[in-house]
């Protein structure tokens, strides 16, 4: 037996060992370099047309009027706002496994985090869409923002609606910098590797992924300008994460809808956020490590870890709705009483159901390592918890309204083709975007991963002591599911 | 290998400083260049009949009300029936070759065809019978008629511009004699004349119904 | 529009002239609106009917405003103007508008020449200035796009010269024989006009004949007075000082003659302002849940054809309370009341007793005439007569008992061929006409049939001559209210379509020249005593809209016993109704009415009082008979019986509905009457007889094997124990003055300021910690509502006002469906009290509130709805962009939204599918100038018609004074019949509505949440019989409810 290094405490690689720097590289790279497998193409065609549908929808939504979907009187909003915030929700894992788990210093976070980012920014994109089309004058949606003008008129600075729309697009912003300020050095790897190229394709590359490195050279300089900004827009988005969805929650909480008006919603809505924001890396990650060969980056550990947070705080927001239903027994208002009741129990149950069983019981499984570690298991209660999470927001938003206080005005919610159109054309929306990410950009953050190779650590010898070892020896963990 | 010029250095500041630029641009040309200042102010159509203010109100002295005859009593000031112009004309320059469009309208019943000046959104309630009730001089919104040959809009018929003066109308106001007084100027004011306090509507609901 | 001509007596309405001033139609003229739409940068509201113009606004004018500075817009002025018009300023017009068989005065408003809005006449006592749905509807009848608009000869265009000339020849040769082969069939008319010219007609042509024939008639009443009296009169009743009401399926609060009248005095009778005030009671056996059912104080459901009995025994039960009933004594002295109505009866008839010369007995129209007969005899027995009831003289005395069977004898007449011309002046008959007559085929076996209509209807299709009638808003006319009232009809506008009135068709057959105005004045010089005064008089009579003091000629009349017991004994009792012997009763529609305005989108859309279904009727079943069937709601059943075709209808399931007794409404089901009227609901005369028009027993019902979508306005029915429409029964109210309040409740003066002492509104529970911030102080004008649930009726009559006076869109049976009616103010309808089976009844109309602390302002992103500086909840809708988040945080859910754009042409099919493209021109000359047309994507509410409030300030401003207390009346106020709603100036210590807010029934709805609304509800309060005590009350409320709640 021979002599090992110390690591951090409880750290193993998070890689499999004797991955080298150029190895890294080249799996990751290479995705962008080869050329697209046909299923990328196949996906890529599916995702598209459904994107074309949002146009279409989108535009019959503008020629109509908002009465083309199934809202009515008292459901004003509908699945255009649950939409909203369950894209939100979505946005929220990257931000998250970027900032705070840098911040954290939680290591694993490298082989993810890309990936991550970019759905955030896509999904950040998708849920924009919302506050813009659900307005019944859609050309005059910019009296919303604060522009000087001739009627000497102001946005209402004290709904909701205008903090929503600051703190979202605030958060848009951070987060694209972050992202793409990760990227830089990766771009820079990418237009070195097109200086070998040849050709026209060589050409394209070296200008494109030139233009994007902004100039990187890699020298100490850059990296510890590079290192402070990173730091920085991590420390900035860290409370944008939480605020977001907060924000979002206001939304709701500010009225006096019952079923709407209470003070656990931005808590509750934060942990739902990081649970669907999870579920969907989940999802994307555990296709693309699939199909582009990354199990040896995109390690079982990676989405094991991932998993017990899935698990965690799919258990807060089980917690959550539990207090709901308490705080609305012990207030003893009769009407959060009924909502709640009405919730579990009225024309919606079947809503509220599919949430539970999809948001609190399902994830249970991950108390069991097995299930934690079997791809096919988290495959599948990643998916249940995206649609567990959209039933979250319908049930919070339809069955409120369509209750309230005067029995007089009840009424029921039934959606229309164009509802539907426009939610599916948004994810065909998010899949175009991130299927051209994975084509165009390097989706695991190299730099990064490089270093949490041992190579990177200096005290590690093993790679010099042990180089045959390293390379013989040993085999990848096991992978029963695979 | 250096794959762009060096000049391209300074690109990601040009970018930054032109798109801040652009955004401010952006927001002040449309704010400028629709505003009711640009757009309507100076707006001088021609006429069916080159009615001349500066003549019948200005020499002759004739009175607003004289032809605007509802201007105290409804919304809209009125603009004369061919009844009125004939009123005269039958008499005065009864066969002018200027007023042929005026005596053809009074023989076959025909409506004159005016170009309208002053227009207001027709989501706002304008009334001409409160404002001159309280002292709004005509002048102060229409400018100085009795001097123009052609109707001009003399001022921005803009939100902000009514909500100046409905936030702070003292100095708009005048005796109420001298309401259709053109010349009229606020040292004219008799001795002691107050201006009333006329808190004007500066809710919604004052204009928009 | 082009088809508008001057009319003579009227101010000009040159149809340009509009132009001049900020109207509708220079909005909705496609023209200017075209030149915009390309050229310059535009309002949004301008582009109300062109969703696509608003979605291409902006980039139409970026694009394009560069070319030209403003669209040329022209202005129109009068050539020679009125000097009575004042461009801009409304000018109102008294008038009278014909319901069967009698008149309502009306005052009308017009904006240069253009009628847009009917209000009641404050002068006239049929109205005394409340107006009903039918009223508040009336103009977009007159703007009807699909009246008919010409002449037609066997369906051919045609024009009036044709046939003027081709009817004078055919007066010609029918004078020969005197007119022995001529017939005129018209409706019940009370019109002194046009019986004096049939009359004349009648000297000119001794041997025609005069059919009468209308599908809701007054026949039952008119033969019974003639029994009682000796003479047909019409019953006039006085509710104010009744103490006892007994109702025998009579809807005397909507559906009988002089409804309005009538609700007036009902309840005028029930003001409750302090406990010790004394009320009426009332007692209502009627199968079918009705307006006046759902008012009673203590109602059993009877099936229509028991009623007979149950009057009888009712009788029975007042001799042997001493009540003199002379020959009916024995008569009635076997008699049993339907079974479940024996404490019924007993009770009503110790109250009539215990209230002689106090109280009131009416049977419905529906009833036979010896029920009539009977209810009349009671009256004089418990000498009611000259106390609360009253008779009039009828206008047409030759009009015979039985309309069915007059129209049996022209059919039978027609199939001997007797008939070479018959002259149909209005109605349609075709349509109405019971199943057995099959009056189309006969018609068609006529050699020359005249059909004046409004509609190119079903009956114009089986005529040789259609000619437009035209509207009583158009024509010169007169009538007798059902009070005796002469009233005078006078035109607002020239026959938009040049249609001709039924006096001016009938003056042809007279020597006088038809002239509808000569007409008329002719009729009232011959009542005018002294012709000297003529004119004076008669200038008088048509500003008021009415002869002064005409309806003098009232009578007390009493009832001759013995006739009456005669008629008795020879009706024979019908066989009881039960589940082997069911019927069918026919009653007129709660908004078509007899269905003469059946394609009136208002009336289509405005929900039933209480059924709460829009755009069908329905077949009317109790749960019980409902189960027993095996039916649900909205399947399809066929009714049949023998000599009748079987019908086909949807059933719908309503509490109150008699067990085994199907309630049936007329007026739907139209074929031929345009694009919103045509195939809506389900068409019912055929099921009718000649023999009994409005009641049949042995019907046999089946399952059709289908299912039709009935969509209701509200589909919740109970208030699931929530303090929403609060009552208490007038001993709860004595014992608690404050039954409004809720443990935890405070009412006191509080206060928030100097000189602002304001009423802590209970309701339930208020906040009990006041907001963090101080109470905003409204020195000024204060502007406040209340609404008397006491009071109102539930007829909705304020709803249809409120469509008129805001230009309130219609969105069509569909959208309905989807929650989506616009209407801004709304009668919730529960059902109180745990009977399913015969519930009593709780309206509370809701519209918006005007919270003081309103939830919907803050959340809006863009300012658009604001509090004002007077506490009014202003929306602005050039400003909404349509979030929605308003309506959202709304607990009242007043706030509509305009989802599609429900006047253009995209929203045109949304809106009532495949109905049509555009806004008919004539419908746009309808809306209100003073209110502006909202757009597709903006939020729209009750702004307290915040229009009159600025007309009224700019008035007083004018004038310089103060607003008068009660100076200002909203819509919805103006038409309410039972005077529920009251508006006005919360600081003004003399205004109504400053009285009514302390009233200690004042409550605020949901003041749990802190909203502080300014519209204050009054509670109800119920009188039952102390013998047939059954409530358990308080209703549902649970007054725990809502306690123990602190604010959020």
């Amino acid at each position: 037996m021979s002599y090992r290094p110390i690591k951090e405490i409880g750290e193993v690689y998070l890689t499999d060992e004797g991955m080298t720097f150029h190895e890294v590289s080249d799996t990751v790279c290479g995705v962008t370099e080869r050329k697209a497998p046909r299923n990328w193409w196949i996906a890529f065609f599916i995702a598209a047309s459904f994107t074309g549908v949002l146009g279409a929808a989108i535009g019959y939504l503008f020629w109509q009027g908002v009465g083309v979907w199934g809202n009515n009187a008292p459901v004003y909003w509908a699945w255009d706002i649950t939409n909203f915030v369950w894209w939100i929700g979505i946005g929220h894992a990257g931000t998250l496994i970027s900032a705070v788990l840098f911040i954290f210093r939680q290591k694993w976070r490298t082989a993810i985090n890309r990936a991550a980012e970019a759905m955030t920014i896509f999904a950040v994109i998708c849920a924009l869409m919302f506050p813009g089309i659900h307005v019944g004058r859609v050309w005059f949606a910019y009296y919303m923002f604060p522009i000087p003008n001739q009627m000497a008129l102001w946005p209402n600075f004290k709904s909701p609606l205008i903090w929503d729309l600051f703190a979202v697009s605030t958060y848009f912003t951070v987060s694209l910098l972050f992202w793409y300020s990760g990227l830089i050095p990766d771009f820079a790897l990418m237009r070195d590797r097109a200086m070998g190229m040849t050709g026209r394709q060589g050409k394209i590359r070296r200008m494109v992924y030139g233009a994007l490195a902004l100039g990187w050279r890699g020298s100490n300089r850059h990296w510890q300008h590079y290192e402070r900004m990173y730091l920085i827009l991590a420390a900035l988005s860290t409370p944008l994460v939480l605020s977001v969805h907060s924000v979002v929650s206001f939304d709701f909480a500010t009225s006096v809808v019952p079923g709407w008006h209470t003070t656990i919603f931005p808590p509750y809505f934060v942990a739902g956020a990081i649970f669907s924001g999870f579920a969907m890396v989940m999802t994307l990650m555990i296709i693309t490590r699939a199909v582009y060969g990354m199990k040896s980056i995109i390690t079982i550990r990676h989405l094991e870890l991932m998993n017990k947070i899935i698990m965690l705080t799919g258990s807060l927001v089980g917690y959550a709705y539990a207090m709901e239903f308490f705080i609305a027994a012990y207030s003893g208002n009769e009407y959060e009483r009924y909502v709640f009741m009405n919730r579990a129990f009225g024309p919606y149950k079947w809503a509220y159901w599919t949430m539970i069983t999809c948001n609190v019981v399902v994830p249970q499984v991950f108390w069991v390592k097995r299930m934690r570690t079997s791809i096919p298991v988290m495959f599948a209660v990643s998916i249940l918890v995206n649609i567990g999470m959209w039933f979250e927001r319908f049930v919070i938003i339809v069955t409120s309204l369509h209750r309230d206080f005067l029995p007089s005005s009840w009424g029921y919610y039934r959606p229309t083709l164009v509802d539907m159109g426009i939610y599916s054309g948004t994810l065909g929306f998010f899949f175009t975007c991130f299927l051209l990410f994975i084509r165009w950009v390097p989706m695991v953050a190299i730099a990064e991963v490089k270093g949490v190779l041992p190579q990177a650590d200096p005290h590690d010898a093993s790679v010099h002591e042990e180089e045959e070892e390293s390379h013989g020896g040993h085999e990848p963990e096991p992978e029963a599911a695979e | 290998m250096q794959i762009f010029p060096r000049v391209l250095n300074k690109l990601p500041l040009y970018g930054a400083v032109g798109g801040v630029v652009a955004l401010l641009g952006a927001i002040a040309v449309p704010w400028y260049y629709f505003s009711p200042k640009n757009l309507q102010v100076g707006y001088e159509p021609k006429q069916p009949v080159p009615y001349s203010h500066r003549l019948h109100a200005g020499q002759m002295g004739i009175d607003c009300r004289y032809c605007h005859a509802q201007v105290e009593r409804a919304a809209h000031a009125m603009i004369p029936p061919t009844q009125t112009c004939m009123g005269c004309h039958t008499l005065v320059k009864a066969d002018s070759a200027m007023l042929a469009p005026i005596r053809e309208s009074w023989e076959t019943g025909q409506p004159m065809e005016w170009v309208k000046v002053h227009k207001l959104p027709e989501h706002t309630y304008f009334n001409h019978s409160v404002h001159v009730a309280v002292g709004v001089g005509c002048a102060t919104c229409h400018g100085r008629i009795d001097q123009m040959d052609v109707v001009r809009l003399d001022q921005p018929i803009a939100m902000q511009w009514c909500l100046e003066c409905h936030r702070n109308a003292t100095p708009n106001l005048r005796p109420k004699d001298q309401v259709t007084n053109m010349s009229y100027t606020a040292d004219k004011a008799p001795a002691g004349w107050k201006a009333p306090d006329v808190h004007p509507p500066t809710n919604c609901s004052g204009c928009h119904r | 529009m082009s088809k508008r001509k001057p009319f003579p007596t009227l101010p000009d309405t040159a149809p340009t002239a509009k132009k001049v001033w900020k109207s509708l139609e220079e909005k909705r003229d496609p023209k200017p609106a075209a030149e915009a739409a390309t050229k310059e940068f535009i309002s949004p509201i301008s582009l109300t009917r062109r969703g696509l113009l608003g979605f291409g606004a902006s980039t139409a004018a970026l694009a394009t405003s560069g070319c030209l500075r403003r669209p040329i817009e022209h202005i129109y002025p009068y050539t020679k103007a009125p000097e009575y018009v004042i461009p801009g300023v409304a000018d109102h017009y008294a008038t009278i508008l014909p319901r069967r068989g009698e008149v309502v005065g009306v005052l009308v408003e017009s904006h240069e020449g253009r009628p847009t809005k009917v209000e009641g006449n404050e002068e006239h006592p049929t109205s005394l200035g409340s107006a009903d749905v039918l009223l508040q509807a009336a103009t977009m009848d007159l703007y009807d796009a699909d009246r008919s608009t010409d002449v037609r000869e066997k369906g051919k265009k045609s024009d009036w010269a044709a046939f003027d000339k081709a009817f004078a020849a055919i007066l010609k040769t029918s004078q020969a024989d005197g007119g022995a082969r001529v017939r005129i069939l018209s409706r019940p008319s009370s019109s002194p006009t046009f019986v004096r010219l049939r009359a004349q007609a009648k000297d000119k042509y001794p041997h025609a004949r005069a059919h009468w024939f209308a599908p809701v008639a007054e026949s039952g009443s008119r033969e019974g007075s003639r029994v009682a009296f000796g003479q047909a009169v019409v019953a006039r009743y006085n509710y104010a000082f009744a103490k006892a009401i007994v109702s025998l399926d009579a809807d005397f609060l909507h559906g009988e003659q002089g409804a309005l009248h009538a609700t007036k005095g009902f309840v005028r009778g029930r003001r409750m302002d302090r406990p010790s005030d004394p009320m009426s009671r009332l007692y209502v056996a009627e199968p079918s849940l009705t307006v006046t059912g759902s008012n009673a104080d203590d109602r059993i459901r009877v099936a229509a054809s028991d009623i007979d009995s149950l009057v009888r025994a009712l009788a029975a039960e007042l001799t042997t309370r001493g009540v003199e009933l002379g020959a009916i004594k024995d008569v009635v002295a076997t008699a049993k009341p339907p079974e479940g109505s024996e404490a019924f009866v007993k009770a009503a008839a110790d109250d009539l007793v215990a209230n002689k010369g106090k109280s009131a007995v009416v049977a419905g129209r529906r009833q036979p005439s010896h029920v009539h007969a009977l209810v009349h005899a009671i009256n004089t027995a418990l000498d009611n007569v000259g106390r609360t009831t009253s008779y009039a003289p009828v206008v047409d005395v030759t009009e015979p008992a039985d309309l069915g069977a007059d129209l049996k004898a022209l059919a039978d007449d027609i199939d001997q061929n007797k008939v070479d011309v018959l002259i149909i002046l209005g109605g349609n008959p075709v349509f109405d006409a019971p199943g057995d007559i099959k009056l189309a085929e006969k018609l068609d076996k006529v050699p020359t049939t005249i059909h004046l209509a409004s509609h190119f209807d079903e009956t114009s299709e089986h005529c040789t001559w259609h000619l437009p009638l035209a509207h009583e808003l158009e024509t010169w006319g007169d009538g007798r209210a059902f009070d005796a009232t002469y009233s005078i009809q006078q035109p607002l506008i020239a026959p938009l379509h040049g249609g001709r009135s039924a006096i001016e068709i009938l003056a042809n057959l007279t020597d006088e020249a038809p002239k509808g105005h000569d007409l008329v004045r002719t009729t009232f010089r011959e009542r005018a005593a002294v012709p000297s005064r003529f004119e004076g008089a008669w200038k008088t009579a048509v500003r008021l809209g009415l002869d002064a003091g005409s309806n003098s000629v009232q009578f007390e009349a009493h009832a001759t016993l013995d006739e009456v017991a005669a008629a008795i004994t020879k009706a024979p009792l019908t066989k009881p109704i039960t589940a082997s012997n069911m019927e069918v009763t026919f009653s007129p529609c709660n908004k078509l009415h007899d269905g003469a305005s059946a394609n009136n989108p208002w009336l289509l859309e405005v929900p039933d009082p209480i059924t709460k279904i829009v755009w069908d009727n329905a077949a009317l079943l109790s749960p019980t008979t409902a189960k027993a069937l095996g039916i649900e709601s909205q399947d399809v059943i066929s009714i049949s019986r023998e000599g009748s075709p079987a019908i086909e209808v949807a059933v719908w399931i309503q509490p109150g509905q008699a067990d085994n007794s199907i309630g049936l409404s007329l007026g739907w089901g139209r074929q031929n009457v345009g694009r919103y009227g045509n195939a809506r609901g389900f068409h019912v005369s055929p099921l009718r007889s000649s023999k009994s028009m409005d009641m049949l027993d042995g019907v046999k019902v089946s399952k059709a094997g289908k299912t039709y979508k009935v969509v209701q306005t509200q589909d919740h029915d109970r208030m699931e124990g929530r303090p929403l429409a609060i009552d208490a029964t007038v001993d709860e109210y004595k014992a608690n003055p404050n039954f409004v309040l809720f443990p935890g409740d405070r009412k006191e003066e509080v206060d928030i300021g100097p000189l602002h002492r304001e009423l802590e509104r209970p309701g339930s529970v208020t906040p009990k910690t006041q907001p963090l911030w101080d109470r905003v102080k409204y020195e000024g004008h204060k502007w406040g509502m209340t609404i008397d649930l006491n009071a109102c009726t539930g007829c909705n009559a304020c709803v249809v006002a409120c469509i008129a006076e805001n230009n309130i869109a219609f969105v069509g049976k569909e959208q309905v469906f989807r929650g989506r009616e616009m209407h801004w103010i709304r009668v919730d309808r529960y059902y109180v009290g745990e009977s399913e089976e015969n519930p009593e009844v709780a309206f509370q109309p809701v519209a918006c509130v005007q919270c003081e602390e309103a939830p919907c302002e803050n959340v809006c992103p863009v300012n658009a709805t604001i509090h004002s500086e007077e506490g009014l909840n202003d929306m602005a809708y050039n400003r909404c962009i349509g979030t929605r988040y308003c309506a959202n945080n709304c607990p009242y859910k007043v706030r509509r939204f305009n989802f599609l754009e429900w006047r253009g042409p995209e929203g045109a099919q949304q809106r009532v599918q495949d109905m049509y493209q555009d806004i008919p021109e004539t419908e746009k000359m309808a809306f209100n100038p003073n209110v502006t047309v909202r757009m597709r994507g903006v939020m729209e509410k009750c702004t307290y018609c915040v229009q009159r409030i600025e007309e009224a300030k700019i008035g007083a401003r004018r004038e310089s004074r103060a607003i008068a207390p009660n100076e200002i009346k909203t819509a919805c106020q103006q038409t309410c019949p039972a005077d529920a709603i009251v508006f006005g100036d919360l600081n003004n210590p003399k205004s109504e509505v400053s009285r009514q807010n302390r009233s200690d029934r004042g409550y605020a709805l949901l003041a749990v949440l802190g909203t502080h609304p300014r519209t204050t509800h009054l509670g109800k309060i119920r009188n039952p019989s102390p013998a047939l005590r059954k409530h358990a009350k308080p209703s549902e409320v649970k007054r725990e409810g809502g306690s123990g709640e602190t604010p959020k």
